[in-house]
């Protein structure tokens, strides 16, 4: 890559501040473009493939053959454990050690920060679930009279939706449902046999309702058109890397991309510490750097910003960012900055096991599940109102169970054991992704306190609310209800813990919107008060929806990027 | 003896008689240099283990617990990965096990321990009528503080057996013999099949 050295200059026509998911997006639409571009993260760098150093381990092969180790985790983890699997050997190298980024949460409230510091951030180990939101999601605040209405509607963000769609390669199926777009897919994954059953039941027992497999970044088909990337190989090891490229990461595609134009400097080891701003041209001038291994600070100056660092670290440069002009932080005149954290809460939903497939297995290990679309609360059919608002939709899976079934049986010996080479019975489960209303109590702010490298600590506030809590009970019901009558067996319905930023969606806190006075980012992603800094990563989302949110922050990356080089032309920033 | 020659003699196939051996005879026996020591457990308590964990997953026509060396993983596995009162707990509770195979076979101290002694043990653990295993159930799922004095012998002991039978499952079966040349091994599987006939596959797949 174009990696910054002692020769590179210290102004550009643009800095992105970040490397992951949104930021990978933002380097490639600037550089393609022409600009001359510095692309900043805070994390080491890691190489396409090369540093994907546990892809091909096997579980004998890794540290204490792939088991937590409950010292580390206690000293380093003790936040990002809560998930569970985010921090097992063969990828916590890719998440941040709490001990190193602490952050503080007030009395009483619980918010999950699960993070990953790296050139790449968390699109080398996230979910990859992609979904468009639909018309009525960028309707709902609006008609719903709950936080401000979207200065945007589906059409403003479809085309680019498509655009993304091309480049990032997701394997999906069209269903042509009002509630989910179809897309620009990739040949579709198959359901497994019981899968396919639960889908027949509910299309016959549930009016409306629809179960489609999951629409994931993967490449499955026409390879050819990925500068490169290899097609998904069925591994299932997709947090480790993959070194196909098998599935869309920073890495693996939008970074080449934005090297190929040459336009491109990388500087991994920077930690974007403020935004400098001019109160003459009431523009931005710059980005201020602290070196992450030297701690030596840099001012880097460029005339547009792209602030991709991922929601919390994005709010956070902005409240850092403090000037005459902007006491509370930059762009901070509603007073809204770091207010309305939303993720999507879930870790509710129901399980069963299924008999009457015992002949039937399946080969490879399919990267994705199956998914649910919202079938609640919506606009055309009054048949799907609710005691709460919004809804959810779920994402599950339908497989045989393996050895680890002996584990809940009382065997032993010979017999127990040889019985336990073969596929055991099937099991199925669903878990619910439900919508967070925006909440201005919900919020996170600085503490007297900094870290290792100066910067300010941040203590969130957040809790889930009544709508929230009424619609878990749903959750749970519905999908008892679901696996009842496909007539499975043992049905069991459960809601686990779960605290704001566990579903690893956090957005909402520099949210759009069409006022000045009760918002921070206009219709482009362009802070009002300061045009030539767009925030693009999920602090800009005025709803959450119930749908996985990057595909979203990628199209509207990508569509800022097109205002933000249009407007550069035209000298308007 | 080598240790592992040790272990061997001890854990061969089932129905053999395996040579007799007592507790502190076992020890000496491996002193001349042993090629493995436990890091954890003592070494009277790593022979135990490794009888326990042969008479749970025996040697069949696949391998055994003792041949692949369980005990080793296990004993690396309590060390490092338990926290420190579970590791206490664990002692105490392969404590509580020694007991009762002495208790439960009228052996006195320097009497043999026999392959039969263990079996006879797990499988009555392991069979244990309906009711009393719900008990059981009940009990090592209380919460540590509130097990009676009376009660934490029987505790223990049955915390023991079903953290000896778990990590003996696990290690077990993401061992690389069994997952490489007992279960379906397809490492890059280079596609997605979702509903195809069982018989096309046989055993499990290993990942
Ligand atoms: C396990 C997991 C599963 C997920 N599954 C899904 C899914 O299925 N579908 C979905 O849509 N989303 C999923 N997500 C969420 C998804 O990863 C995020 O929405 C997405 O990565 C956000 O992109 P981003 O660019 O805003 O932030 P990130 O990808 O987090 O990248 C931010 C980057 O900014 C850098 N950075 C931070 N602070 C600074 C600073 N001060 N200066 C310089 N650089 C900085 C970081 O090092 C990082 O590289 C998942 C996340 C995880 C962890
Ligand atoms: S499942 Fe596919 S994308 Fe994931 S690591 Fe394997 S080959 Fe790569």
């Amino acid at each position: 890559m174009g990696l910054f050295d002692e020769n590179s200059p210290m102004e550009y026509d643009a800095i992105v501040i970040g490397t992951g998911i949104t930021g990978g997006w933002a380097a490639k639409e600037l550089t393609e473009k022409g600009l001359k571009t510095l692309v900043l993260d805070r994390g080491r760098n890691v190489q396409h493939v090369g540093d994907y150093k546990t892809a091909n381990l096997d579980k004998w092969e890794l540290p204490n053959r792939g088991s937590f180790d409950e010292e580390v985790l206690a000293k380093d983890y003790p936040k990002q454990r809560r998930t569970e699997y985010t921090v097992r050997p063969e990828h916590a190298h890719f998440f941040v050690k709490d001990s190193e980024h602490p952050y503080e949460e007030s009395e009483d409230t619980r918010f999950d920060w699960i993070r990953g510091y790296q050139v790449g951030g968390r699109s080398l180990v996230w979910g990859r679930q992609s979904y468009r939101w639909s018309p009525m999601d960028f309707e709902a605040n609006a008609k719903d009279g709950v936080g401000i209405d979207w200065p945007i509607r589906y059409k403003d963000l479809e085309s680019w939706y498509g655009y993304v769609e091309s480049y990032v390669g997701i394997s999906g199926r069209n269903e042509g449902l009002k509630q989910l777009p179809d897309g620009n897919f990739l040949d579709p994954m198959d359901f497994t046999c019981v899968e396919e059953d639960l889908k027949n039941s509910i299309s016959k027992n549930f009016n409306g309702r629809a179960m489609t497999i999951g629409r994931t970044a993967h490449i499955t088909s026409n390879q050819e058109k990925f500068n490169g990337r290899g097609s998904c190989q069925f591994r299932n090891r997709c947090m480790r890397g993959c070194p196909y490229g098998g599935y869309f990461s920073s890495q693996a595609s939008t970074l080449p991309a934005a090297e190929a134009t040459g336009n491109m400097t990388l500087r991994p080891n920077s930690i974007a510490y403020e935004i400098m701003y001019d109160e003459n041209k009431q523009r931005a001038t710059g980005v201020r750097v602290i070196d992450a291994e030297t701690k030596k600070t840099y001012d880097f100056k460029s005339k547009i910003v792209f602030c991709n660092a991922s929601a919390v670290p994005t709010t956070s440069i902005l409240m850092q960012s403090k000037s005459n002009r902007f006491p509370n932080g930059m762009g901070n005149d509603s007073e809204q900055l770091g207010h309305n954290i939303m993720d999507h809460h879930f870790q509710v939903g129901a399980s069963a096991d299924v008999e009457g497939f015992e002949d039937k297995y399946y080969k490879g290990r399919r990267p994705n599940g199956f998914y649910i679309p919202r079938f609640r609360n919506l606009p055309w059919d009054s048949g799907t109102k609710k005691n709460y608002l919004r809804g959810f939709g779920y994402q599950g899976g339908g497989f045989r169970s393996k050895w680890w079934r002996g584990v809940a049986e009382m065997g032993h010996g010979a017999e127990f054991k040889d019985e336990l080479f073969k596929p055991g019975p099937w099991n199925i489960g669903m878990n619910g992704f439900g919508e967070v209303l925006p909440d201005y109590d919900n919020y996170m702010e600085h503490t007297d306190k900094t870290d290792e490298w100066g910067l300010p600590i941040v203590n969130f506030h957040t809790k889930l609310r009544e709508n929230e809590l009424e619609m878990r009970k749903d959750m749970q019901e519905a999908a008892v209800e679901m696996l009842e009558a496909a007539g499975y067996k043992n049905v069991r319905g459960w809601d686990n813990s779960y605290g704001i930023g566990l579903g690893i969606h956090e957005m909402g806190m520099a949210r759009m919107g069409r006022d000045p006075k009760t918002s921070v980012l206009n219709k482009w992603n362009q802070i009002h008060s300061v045009p030539n800094v767009y925030v693009t990563d999920g602090a800009c989302m005025t709803s959450s929806a119930c749908q996985n949110p990057s595909l979203t922050y990628m199209a509207l990356t990508a569509r800022a990027a097109d205002h933000a080089v249009k407007q550069l032309k035209k000298g308007n920033l | 003896m080598k240790r592992r020659e040790a272990l061997r003699t001890i854990s061969i196939g089932a129905g053999i008689a395996v040579s007799g051996v007592t507790f502190s005879a076992l020890v000496s026996s491996c002193q001349n240099e042993p090629d493995w020591l436990p890091d954890f457990l003592s070494l009277e308590e790593s022979q135990v283990v490794d009888l326990l964990l042969e008479s749970m997953l025996p040697k069949t026509e696949t391998p055994g617990a003792s041949e692949l060396g369980l005990v080793r993983i296990i004993d690396n596995a309590v060390n490092k990965l338990y926290k420190a009162k579970d590791q206490t707990d664990f002692k105490g509770g392969l404590n509580e096990i020694l007991k009762r195979f002495k208790s439960e076979n009228d052996l006195s101290e320097t009497d043999t321990l026999k392959k039969e002694h263990i079996d006879k043990m797990t499988a009555k653990y392991f069979n244990l009528p309906e009711i009393e295993r719900k008990r059981l159930g009940d009990l090592i799922y209380t919460d540590r503080e509130e097990v009676s004095d009376n009660d934490m012998p029987e505790y223990l002991f049955a915390k023991a057996m079903n953290n000896l039978r778990d990590l003996g499952i696990g290690s077990y079966f993401e061992h690389e013999t069994i997952q490489t040349e007992f279960l379906n091994y397809d490492p890059i599987p280079t596609r997605w099949d979702g509903c195809i006939p069982v018989s096309n596959v046989g055993n499990t797949w290993s990942i």
